[in-house]
């Protein structure tokens, strides 16, 4: 019984703090604005110091998409590694 | 291999090599960046492994280069720094000047890390294949 009521609660806190997270989304559809690219552009250069922008947004605002990116990098290459690794003999 | 090939790209390897490390120490104020940088690097290795294939004598003198253990190590270590990279305080690496060399914060940082893990990654998988 506690712990469904735990669950429960637990699940109406997550619920509450993602409906409050979607609340500060920019309107439905309104993406002419471009709220967020007008940021990159103003702010870029002062918030990271990188003079292209194109690397501030990649390694500064979307560091973690890039991390992903390269965690499929390196386990591709660990997977090819493992494969091939000692298949002619014992030496390397 | 053929000889001429064999020279020409012992002659263009260096070229390649500075070329991949400019990308990627200007890839904060160039077109460029660390996927670049580190796909130059490897071929710079590609092209000398391809030629100095495994039954060339001077592939031994190469082979050396490459211990794989040390290099999966390398990856490992790089791979972790590199994810440490983006949750550690970076405004200690931030500078007050701006298009310059030495700025750029964490972005030159995480550039020349990842240039370092694309570049190992992607010249482990050239030896390995010409390896087999």
């Amino acid at each position: 019984m506690i712990r469904k009521f735990a669950a429960v609660l637990g699940i109406a806190v997550f619920v509450y703090l993602l409906v409050n997270a979607v609340y500060e989304l920019p309107s439905f559809g309104s993406f002419g604005s471009r709220e967020t690219a007008n940021y990159y552009l103003d702010r870029g250069l002062l918030e990271t110091g990188s003079g292209n922008l194109v690397n501030a947004i990649i390694w500064d605002f979307r560091g973690f998409d890039t991390m992903g990116e390269e965690t499929v990098l390196f386990s591709a290459a660990i997977g090819i590694f493992l494969l091939l690794w000692r298949k002619n003999g014992r030496d390397n | 291999m053929d000889e001429i090939i064999k020279v020409t790209s012992r002659i263009l390897f260096p070229m390649i090599i500075v070329f991949g490390i400019y990308v990627a120490l200007y890839g904060h104020l160039n077109p460029g960046g660390a996927f670049p940088a580190g796909v130059i690097l490897a071929s710079g290795f590609a092209i000398l492994l391809i030629t100095h294939g495994s039954e060339d004598p001077e592939y031994e003198a190469l082979k050396s280069f490459f211990n794989l253990k040390s290099i999966g190590v390398i990856l490992v270590s790089l791979f972790t720094l590199h994810n440490l990279g983006y949750l550690i305080n970076t405004d200690i690496l931030k500078t007050q000047r701006f298009l310059e060399l030495w700025s750029g914060g964490q972005t030159i940082f995480m550039n020349n890390l990842s240039m370092l893990l694309i570049f190992s990654a992607f010249t482990m998988i050239v030896y390995l294949m010409v390896k087999q």
